[in-house]
């Protein structure tokens, strides 16, 4: 059969003619990673992927997965992995870095020689600038081992936002010195809290107090990124101190990742206002940028550190013989290849999607990646947390002998589970899309009773059967036309369920976190079929090695989320008839937390 | 396979390519021999082709074969002694054929018709048929060989003999020297095709294969990649090639391979060549199966088939592998 | 250093003027001389001259390929079909497009297609975009081009067995190469691949699994166990190996399970607990031979068969209790009827 252009043609032609190549450095001085609201109600569809599928709008463009557009950049960036995975693999030593408390000398050396501390760096300050593909491939690599993978996190991110925020002095000031790690960065934000200094200003100048403040960071911090009570945010440089400041680093003894930093910071310092990042009283952004930027490097580290675990899982399960059939082995028993069907399946859709929003921001294109960057981050959390319930299921008693590299994984994903990371924001992201929802559709309250019940039953018809109308399985090939029936469906039931619950409730939907969260599980549902049916579409047309098997797992992942999403938009369309359980959900958490504790009666006791 | 070689008790049979008489329903294999001696004195390089309406061509069209047979030296002309002489063996043969479909006929005029229940669904995941075993000689009899240098275009050999395993042996070697008669470019191929006939010589279709998902074989080759072809003329001239095929990759080695191709995979192929306009395989027509080696390789091979048959898997749900894209109108997409 | 060539050529071939004929570009190379470097020198030299004999040397270049060493390189067949000018053989009216246009040169090109085809060459885009220069989008020549890019991907990796990028382009010692195909040839997952190296350039390759340890252990003293050669190939290359095996201590295994319709539900469970513990039988075990191990050598023969035995008595103990018969050399009694 003959090809109309070879696909990758087709898809620049219908790509380039939005693509700046020029502009990608300047949209990558944008912040792009906090959520925002989207008013443009005009094609939604085209800018943001997860809001136009919650508005049941499809386009086109989005199933086509992003690639490189020269085989040559996949030769360099392979073989750049090739040369940093043999260096590491030559100078990392787990319990060296333990004992040590640090990277040791060699591996900082590697990671120096390869450029490691420079790659999200611009060109003009001495960095490699690349892009978002070999950014997340790198970082592949580097989740070798989660410390080294964390030290080069800092250094990301930290960097990200200066190029973002910082003006140009401050960019040539510390750029520069973070490529080569001579400034080595910390930063007081973490997961959960927001710790601020003091902040007591005289005369032009600000003095900046804090006592015990949380950070995390590099080795022997020296530049620190501080956040004061008037929202701004502080760059600190330990060699720019004047004399009465007074820089004090406390390090704190973690279960894993010891070759970071985490401590307790006492500062004291002078600072005026060159040293603010951005604008005054933009700190809350920052800090959302700062997190925010790092998330799409930590779920390709998950990815890597999965894939790694996968390959000694099935060593392991090959042959370990199995207690329950004589001579045959822990990969025969079906429990064990259940369990590993789920963590393959998560890795699967996991580097889908994370692939496919770095291809999507590296084509230039504008499109706001705001919401699925943070489920792409909720999905790399779900992952870590499976990988160590895999671990434990099928390694059993290895898992937690020390002769084992197994344990040190689990107390290092723990680690870093605690520390990385807020993007569980459900309320966040459920609000911005359906704010965006509320513009772009018109829709009115609906008070009557007696219309919101004759509505009640051709919605749960639609729920049911909901019929194709965007024909997505035009756009990918054939034999995934299951797969992309279960997302139509999907993208038509959560249209539905979304205009049944603004037309009841409103913008009281704002209290009602159960539906909220249902809704973000179904949005990431969503994410994670599109780009997987994208990916196989895209493998097995161009007859990739096992892309019979990624068709397979393509479709029943698909299958399965589709019933997942179903059940929990079936959930919430519950309204009428009977009470509305949702709100009981956070009554429960609620009364914990008011009763100080489990406050119910044991069951054996008597009351007479 | 050399290690299985020491097991043979058979004396293997050499191919015989040239027919100068009907040739399903006769046991040709001894009957050639005095023929092959006429033939070895006569000179068949530069034999001149016979010249069609249209002109020299090698597309399987109806004009352009000098007999019906499509071979060079056929002579289906034969004398009414030699008739008489073959009538009681063909008698017997057609008879026995003739019988087994007729109580073949007889059992399944019951409700219980197989294919009606898999038709309705009735097939289970994982369910398999073998269809064609390889354990006795007059199975093997079922599958004619061939090779280039049966036609004189090349210089393979290659041979088909059961072994003490109850299997088939299909070996031989592959030579892809060319034959220097100007006509011929490439060389090299080998291969192995049912013709499973009903009786009167009538076409067997694999309408019983319909509802599976999967060709089923159980083989044990010798690394290199072979191909199955499913053919399937039927009765316009420009259908005579028709084919569905897809590469069989053997992993060699003293494992048996387990190898499950799904219908779905088989492309359309005239003649061996991959056409443009692509559909699935419909195994209503598909009257036979070959196995072709053709892989550009100097030298041995040799494949230990134990069964053909068919597999259903029910989380199979592919109709066909190959997606066509839209093209401009006046294109040509070829027959 | 393809300057230096082509100097020398037109010094050696036009010092008079007169008509060279095409096949003097590539005879006149001594064939030790014969090398990538030296065709596209031949090449850039006929570029040089632009003369209107580009089909005639094209086809002629065809039949060196092999000679020269250049038939599996891409950027060989590139500059092979750069030769083509450029635009001039598009057809521009209806006619020209109905009909075969400029039907000398397309054929030509198919020949070189076909050529790359023949030696499992894939083409690119920049092939592509060559051939569309010079013929147009929906000809003849570029159509072909088209059906490789369309198929040939498809195609390229449907051998589940054998990762073909392990062994293309890539010049491997013959231990690496028998490590390959005792991968492929290995269907255990838990086999273990080793390689032991011996003074003088001599290596063996052994592959075994746990379960085949096993199996080697539950041997009684005294039983037969035979070494046996046999040839492989990884793409076209021709591999021996050798294989341990045995006489089956089982019988021939029932692969398919008749369904029964009526089934007896008395005692399911515990019928199910008991197959569940029986000993499965392992891939291993086949209908006619025990496979205990597989391996390659550097050498083969019974002597080399030997010091290869010895080598896997270190973690088999018991393989010092059996019988072995080396069965390598044609002159021993096991061998072929």
């Amino acid at each position: 059969m003959i090809r109309l252009v070879p696909r990758s043609i087709h898809r620049l032609a219908t790509r380039a003619s939005s693509a700046k190549p020029a502009d990608v450095t300047k949209t990558d001085e944008k912040p792009k990673f906090a959520i925002r609201s989207l008013e443009t109600s005009e094609n939604v569809e085209k800018r943001s992927l997860s809001r136009g599928l919650a508005l049941n709008r499809f386009e086109k463009d989005f199933m086509i997965y992003p690639e490189y557009s020269d085989s040559d950049d996949v030769k360099n960036i392979e073989g750049f992995c090739e040369v940093l995975r043999n260096s590491l693999s030559l100078t990392e030593d787990a319990k060296k870095i333990e004992k040590d408390g640090e990277l040791s000398a060699e591996v900082l050396e590697t990671l120096r020689n390869n450029a490691i501390f420079s790659v999200g760096i611009g060109k003009e300050f001495g960095g490699l600038a690349l892009n978002n593909k070999d950014l997340s491939k790198i970082f592949e690599e580097l989740s070798v081992d989660w410390n080294i993978f964390s030290n080069s996190h800092v250094n990301l991110i930290v960097s990200n936002i200066i190029t973002i925020y910082g003006t140009q002095e401050q960019k040539s000031k510390y750029l520069p010195l973070l490529a080569q790690g001579q400034l080595r960065a910390a930063f007081a934000v973490s997961a959960t809290s927001l710790d601020t200094c003091q902040i007591t200003q005289s005369a032009g100048k600000t003095l900046l107090n804090v006592e015990n403040l949380r950070i995390v960071g590099r080795h022997n911090p020296n530049f620190f990124v501080v956040f004061g009570e008037n929202n701004s945010c502080y760059l600190i440089e330990e060699a720019e101190l004047g004399t009465g400041d007074k820089v004090v680093f406390r390090r704190d003894e973690t279960l894993g990742l010891k070759g970071l930093d985490v401590g307790k910071l006492d500062l004291t310092a002078l600072v005026d206002d060159s040293n603010i990042l951005g604008n005054p009283s933009q700190g809350q952004e920052v800090a959302a940028e700062l997190i925010g930027g790092g998330r799409l490097s930590f779920a390709a580290a998950t990815i890597g550190v999965a894939k790694r675990t996968l390959r000694d899982l099935s060593a392991w399960c090959n042959r370990t013989p199995s207690r329950k059939t004589t001579r045959s082995s822990l990969a025969d028993d079906s429990r064990s290849q259940r369990i590993v069907t789920d963590l393959a399946l998560k890795v699967y859709a996991l580097e889908s999607a994370v692939y496919y929003l770095s291809g999507m921001i590296d084509e230039g294109i504008s499109v706001v990646v705001d919401i699925e960057n943070a489920l792409i981050s909720m999905l790399a959390r779900e992952t870590l947390q499976s990988m160590i319930s895999v671990q434990l299921e099928l390694n059993g008693l290895a898992a937690i002998d020390s002769n084992f590299p197994y344990e040190k994984n689990i107390r290092d994903i723990t680690t870093v589970l605690s520390l990385f990371d807020d993007s569980n924001d459900v309320e966040q992201i459920a609000l911005a899309t359906i704010s965006t929802w509320a513009t772009s559709s018109s829709h009115k309250r609906i008070v009557s009773t007696l219309k919101r019940w004759l509505k009640n039953e051709k919605e749960s018809d639609e729920m049911r059967n909901p019929g194709l109308t965007h024909y997505i399985a035009e756009h990918a090939h054939p034999s995934l036309q299951a797969a992309c029936q279960e997302l139509e469906y999907s993208m038509t039931r959560i249209n539905t369920v979304i205009s049944k619950l603004m037309t009841s409730q409103g913008k009281n939907i704002e209290q009602d976190y159960g539906s909220l969260e249902a809704l973000v599980n179904v949005m990431k549902n969503n994410l994670l079929m599109v780009s997987t049916i994208s990916r196989a579409s895209r493998s097995y047309s161009i007859g990739l090695r096992n892309s019979d098997i990624e068709l397979a797992w393509t479709t029943i992942l698909c299958s399965r989320l589709s019933r997942a999403t179903w059940f929990e938009l079936d959930q919430l369309s519950d309204l009428f008839g009977l009470v509305k359980f949702n709100p009981s959900l956070l009554n429960v958490g609620r009364a914990i937390f008011d009763l100080n504790g489990y406050a119910i009666e044991s069951p054996i006791e008597k009351n007479w | 396979m050399l290690r299985n070689l020491r097991l043979l008790r058979v004396k293997p049979s050499t191919s015989v390519a040239f027919y100068s008489k009907e040739n399903a329903d006769i046991n040709i294999r001894d009957e050639k021999k005095n023929e092959l001696k006429d033939f070895n004195n006569k000179v068949q390089v530069m034999e001149k082709k016979k010249v069609g309406i249209f002109g020299t061509s090698n597309v399987p069209m109806n004009t352009n074969f000098p007999n019906p047979k499509g071979v060079p030296g056929y002579d289906p002309e034969f004398s009414v002694k030699e008739l008489l002489a073959e009538l009681p063996n063909t008698t017997k043969k057609q008879s026995k054929l003739l019988g087994g479909e007729m109580r073949d006929l007889i059992k399944s005029a019951g409700v219980e018709k197989v294919e009606l229940l898999e038709d309705i669904g009735f097939l289970r995941h994982n369910e398999a048929r073998v269809e064609y075993k390889f354990d006795t000689k007059e199975k093997l009899d079922l599958w004619h060989l061939g090779c280039d240098s049966d036609w004189k275009e090349g210089f393979s050999k290659c041979s088909f003999v059961n072994t003490q395993n109850k299997t088939g042996l299909f070996s031989g070697s592959i030579s892809t020297q060319i034959v220097k008669d100007g006509r011929v470019e490439r060389a090299g191929w080998a291969s192995i095709k049912l013709e499973d006939r009903k009786s009167f010589n009538r076409k067997k279709f694999l309408t019983k294969w319909r509802n599976f998902s999967h060709l089923f074989l159980k083989i044990r080759g010798d690394g290199r990649s072979y191909k199955i072809m499913l053919h399937s003329p039927l009765s316009m001239d420009f259908t005579w090639g028709d084919s569905f095929s897809y590469p069989l990759h053997t992993h060699g080695g003293p494992y048996w391979q387990y190898e499950k191709i799904p219908f779905s995979k088989f492309f359309h192929t005239v003649a061996g060549r991959i056409q443009d306009r692509q559909y699935r395989v419909n195994l209503e027509d598909c009257s036979s199966i070959g196995i072709v080696l053709m892989d550009r390789i100097d030298g041995d091979f040799s494949l230990e088939i134990d069964y053909i048959g068919v597999y259903n898997d029910t989380t199979h749900i592919e109709d066909f592998a190959y997606e066509t894209y839209t093209l401009p109108v006046f294109n040509t997409h070829g027959f | 250093m393809i300057s230096n060539f082509v100097r020398s050529f037109s010094r050696s071939l036009t010092t008079r003027n007169e008509l060279v004929h095409v096949q003097k570009h590539f005879e006149g190379v001594e064939p030790e001389k014969r090398d990538r470097e030296s065709f596209l020198a031949a090449v850039a030299q006929f570029k040089e001259k632009r003369g209107r004999t580009h089909v005639e040397f094209i086809n002629t270049a065809l039949k060196y390929m092999k000679d020269y060493g250049v038939h599996k390189d891409l950027e060989t067949y590139k500059t092979l079909l750069d030769i083509f000018p450029k635009g001039k053989m598009i057809p521009q009216t209806a006619f020209q497009k109905i009909f075969l246009h400029y039907p000398m040169q397309q054929n030509c090109c198919v020949k070189v297609l076909d050529e790359m085809e023949w030696h499992g060459v894939q083409p690119d885009k920049e092939i592509h975009d060559i051939v569309v220069n010079a013929f147009g989008e929906w000809n003849f020549a570029t159509k072909k081009v088209k059906r490789m890019l369309y198929w040939m991907p498809k195609l390229k990796h449907s051998n589940k067995y054998l990762d073909r990028r392990h062994v293309e382009g890539k010049s491997l010692s013959p231990s690496e190469l028998a490590g390959i195909a005792l991968k492929m040839m290995s269907r255990d997952p838990a086999a273990a691949i080793s390689l032991l190296k011996l003074p003088e350039d001599a290596w063996m390759v052994t592959s075994q699994s746990l379960s085949q340890q096993k199996l080697i252990e539950d041997l009684k003293t005294g039983d037969e166990i035979f070494v046996d050669r046999s040839t492989v190939y990884v793409q076209d290359n021709k591999i021996d190996y050798i294989i341990l095996s045995g006489p089956p201590k089982l019988p021939p295994l029932e692969e398919f399970k008749k369904e029964e319709m009526d089934e007896n539900y008395e005692n399911w469970f515990e019928d199910w607990k008991k197959r569940r513990t029986e000993a499965r039988r392992s891939i291993h075990e086949q209908d006619f031979e025990i496979i205990y191990a597989l391996g390659a050598l550097y050498k083969n023969d019974n002597t080399t068969a030997f010091r290869w035995i010895e080598n896997l008595q270190k973690t088999n103990k018991n393989l010092e209790t059996l019988r072995i018969r080396l069965r390598l050399d044609g002159n021993s009694k096991f061998n072929a009827i």
